[in-house]
């Protein structure tokens, strides 16, 4: 066992045993790499960091299931990943319309009721803002695995073997994902853009 | 038009492209250590160590005792009244055994 896994094994047990120096630290090293794959997923500021404490908050409450089949990082990115997923899917189950959008699966609503929170993510700037209004309500049409995927390989910035570790899928799978969901995200944009 | 429309959906791609993800609040942190501590004191009641295993034991030990008093008590009971009649029966010479008056 080499020096890095043997660190990473006591920092686990100390995590497990409740530690707070151990959690503080965890939040030191970790904090800023989820809020950046919760905003990814959900480009409001405050909804991420709503969602990014939960996701320490799961990481507390299920460390001791923790069983070292993946490095620590893949798994709280894991747990990131899922939590925002969820997030995204109750507050789409909310919105009135949202069967609107199976039915007229191509279409993108233009109105904000029918995305699932008010856009602010920090790093759109203001001339790519509406740009970017357009593809975040594109995406989240996506079916959830293409979306899940193209999060994390465009938005997100994860590598191909970060998101093979993380979605457990192969690299033929993702690739293959990821390219559906391009394709499938320019229809939509060409239709819009189109239309209007 | 076609590469107008191309064009915008380029522009599209391209806003989302590793957006930089801006700072977070710098109370983060202390929320969710304070959260964490609650869960911690939630999760560590008075008497935790004292599982559904101890309580199904415990109960099962004093039924047993009581079931075992109960019968005890019982079966003594029954002891007890035969010696207390016998003892009557030897004071009041009513035991045939004991009819020497007769003779």
């Amino acid at each position: 066992m080499n020096n890095d896994s043997l660190n990473e094994q006591n920092f686990i047990n100390l995590l497990q045993a409740g530690n707070t120096a151990a959690y503080s630290q965890l939040l030191d090293d970790y904090q800023q790499k989820v809020f950046g794959t919760c905003v990814s997923f959900i480009p409001n500021k405050e909804d991420a960091e709503d969602v990014a404490q939960e996701v320490f908050i799961e990481v507390f409450r299920s460390i001791s299931k923790f069983k070292e089949q993946s490095k620590l990082s893949t798994w709280i990115y894991k747990i990131a990943a899922n939590k925002c997923l969820e997030f995204i899917r109750k507050k789409n189950a909310k919105k009135r319309f949202a069967f609107m959008q199976s039915i007229f699966g191509n279409e993108i609503p233009l109105d904000q009721t029918h995305y699932f929170t008010e856009i602010n993510h920090p790093g759109i700037i203001l001339e790519n803002k509406e740009a970017a209004i357009i593809i975040f309500k594109a995406i989240n049409t996506l079916p959830e695995n293409q979306k899940l995927i193209f999060t994390l390989a465009k938005i997100d910035g994860k590598s191909y073997q970060e998101i093979i570790e993380i979605t457990g899928k192969s690299l033929s799978s993702v690739e293959s994902i990821l390219f559906r969901a391009k394709k499938s995200l320019q229809q939509k944009l060409e239709n819009f853009y189109k239309n209007n | 038009m076609k590469n107008n429309i191309h064009k915008e959906v380029e522009n599209a791609f391209a806003a989302i492209s590793f957006l930089k993800k801006g700072e977070m609040n710098p109370f983060f942190k202390h929320k969710v250590l304070q959260r964490v501590a609650n869960e911690k004191e939630e999760t560590h009641p008075p008497f935790s160590w004292y599982k559904p295993q101890f309580q199904w034991a415990t109960l099962s030990i004093i039924l047993l005792l009581n079931v075992g008093a109960v019968l005890y008590a019982s079966s003594n009971s029954n002891v007890s009244l035969t010696s207390d009649i016998e003892l009557f029966a030897q004071e009041y010479s009513l035991q045939s055994s004991s009819n020497a008056i007769l003779k």
